[in-house]
């Protein structure tokens, strides 16, 4: 995010304030520019220190400082990266020992991905239960009827959990113009595996898909390239498909407004958008995900925890802002991916899906009911569980059962 | 009151700026709702699409390469010259403005992935 949008959203910036010198004289400059920055709850400082405070123990949680620092020194490169507000931005800026004012960095780690396979066991997967879901299968309610829009790198439609799940697909040339002819299929695996989640049937027993009964309209709008076209061509073909929710796992870094009046359109077409709020922490998301109008979700695990890559932040408005609005099941999801095959994948990517399913269902049970009134209901069902924060998890985790009821 | 400034992509703003106006770019567009606050219409979507092309080029004389409307969402991508792209960027219609390849990677990707055998 700019400085400007920063301090718009969020209140705050994150600066890194150059200094006209290096060395001894920075640690001078450093001294005499402190009183610019500010301790805040809205900085990555802060997001960290506060999932410290959740997992570090005894001695070492005693030692934690009870404030965020409000900046750092490097002395050697002559930098000092700290939070500022509009009046503190103004000051560093205008100080005779800094010679710029830039957005602090952020980087993101290259996870690792695991490479064993593993072997699933018959039943239905852990999410899938969390949420409810079965007791809503069990009377008649799957997702029956319910057109979901599932904009991502493609969709197997040949794999055996997808098999009459593919309402409809699309493909999109780099300005967003359709290529005639596309057949389902799958740039990636992401695609193939939230669509499983979404909709899959159950395979050899195993049954991983909230939505069984549910149909995807699906259509590749990402594939490594980043071309907003072709995600626009996505969202103006499911629209065109009459879905009644779009769930989709992908988005900007930071605050972009520039799909704000895309998704605001969507809310008034009665489209529920649910979207993932991003993998980067504590202290950060991504849009359209952390917009007031999304239907925001990050992820938690089996155990009932707030996963550490979920990412979380808080903005400066009055309606909604803490992102993600709830979470939902995210580490180590069973779906399909391409060739027949099978994955356990973790992400916000992963519980979005979930969520989606879970609308589709309720959409099924009471087709009349609105995107805001489906969404409300889910909200109502939440509750925080055990170990779980407000800050990370917002409402916390939905229930069917409970959420039928508010409908 | 007056209406606020089109959301402009701080990347298409830098690829705006260091571009001659003849290089060609890829931009996509978001239009406000009418007036009276309601979404456009597909027809009306795609008529103010044109009507904003025709008024860009009598201002610039640059014509746009392909267009795509997406009638459905207000919105719009183009190929055109840099000072086409420009010129689109100023009129009261336009909500939003973003370079079409963006840097960043947009999908979000899992961060953790294991293959996974089904029972027989």
């Amino acid at each position: 995010m700019d400085l400007n949008t920063q301090l718009k959203m969020l209140g705050v910036a994150e600066v890194m304030a150059v200094l006209k010198s290096t060395n001894g004289e920075a640690t001078k400059g450093a001294k005499a520019i402190a009183d610019h920055f500010r301790s805040t709850g809205s900085s990555h400082d802060a997001a960290l220190l506060e999932t410290l405070r959740s997992t570090v123990k005894g001695k070492a949680a005693a030692k934690l400082p009870k404030r965020p620092p409000p900046f750092h020194v490097y002395p050697h490169l002559g930098i000092v990266l700290g939070t500022v507000d509009k009046d503190g931005l103004a000051k560093l800026r205008k100080d005779k020992a800094v010679a710029k004012v830039l957005p602090a960095p952020v980087l993101s780690l290259i996870r690792p991905t695991a490479s064993d396979e593993a072997k699933a066991k018959k039943g239905i997967t852990w999410g899938v239960e969390a949420l409810g879901v079965p007791k809503l299968w069990h009377q008649g309610c799957n997702g029956k009827g319910i057109l979901v829009g599932h904009l991502d790198t493609g969709v197997d439609g040949k794999h055996p959990a997808l098999k009459g799940a593919i309402a409809a697909f699309a493909e999109f040339n780099l300005l967003g113009q359709p290529v005639p002819g596309a057949k389902p299929h799958d740039t990636d695996e992401h695609g193939t595996h939230t669509a499983g989640t979404i909709a899959g049937r159950a395979v050899n027993g195993v049954s991983f898909g909230v939505a069984p009964g549910a149909k995807l309209a699906s259509a590749i709008v990402i594939e490594g390239g980043n071309v907003v076209a072709r995600i626009l061509a996505g969202m103006n073909w499911v629209v065109g498909q009459k879905v009644r929710i779009l769930s989709m796992s992908l988005g900007l870094r930071g605050y972009d407004g520039s799909f704000l009046f895309l998704v605001q359109l969507l809310r008034r077409l009665d489209i529920l958008p649910v979207f993932a709020v991003g993998n980067e922490g504590s202290g950060t998301s991504r849009s359209p995900g952390n917009y007031v109008e999304a239907l925001s979700v990050g992820a938690y695990d089996e155990k009932g925890q707030v996963a550490l890559f979920s990412s979380s932040q808080k903005f400066n408005r009055p309606k909604d802002p803490i992102v993600p609005d709830l979470v939902g099941p995210g580490v180590d999801v069973l779906s399909c991916i391409p060739n027949g095959r099978y994955a356990l994948m973790s992400g916000s990517s992963m519980a979005t899906p979930h969520i989606a399913g879970l609308a589709a269902i309720l959409m099924q049970a009471k087709p009349k009911a609105k995107a805001n009134q489906i969404e409300g209901a889910i909200f109502k069902s939440c509750r925080l569980l055990k170990g779980m924060t407000a800050d990370r998890a917002n409402r916390g985790v939905p229930d069917a059962i409970k959420a039928l009821t508010f409908l | 009151m007056p209406t606020p400034k089109a959301v402009l992509d701080p990347l298409l703003n830098q690829r705006l700026l260091e571009a001659p106006d003849s290089e060609a770019m890829d931009a996509v567009f978001t239009l406000r709702p009418s007036a009276k606050g309601s979404g456009l219409t597909p027809a009306a979507t795609r008529a103010t699409v044109e009507r904003l092309l025709l008024r860009a080029h009598k201002l610039t004389g640059a014509t746009a390469i392909q267009v795509t409307v997406f009638d459905n969402i207000q919105s719009f991508a183009v190929s055109a010259p840099a000072i086409l792209i420009k010129s689109l960027i100023g009129f009261k219609e336009i909500a939003s403005a973003m370079s079409n390849q963006q840097q960043q990677d947009l999908l979000i990707r899992p961060v953790a992935r294991r293959e996974v055998k089904l029972p027989k």
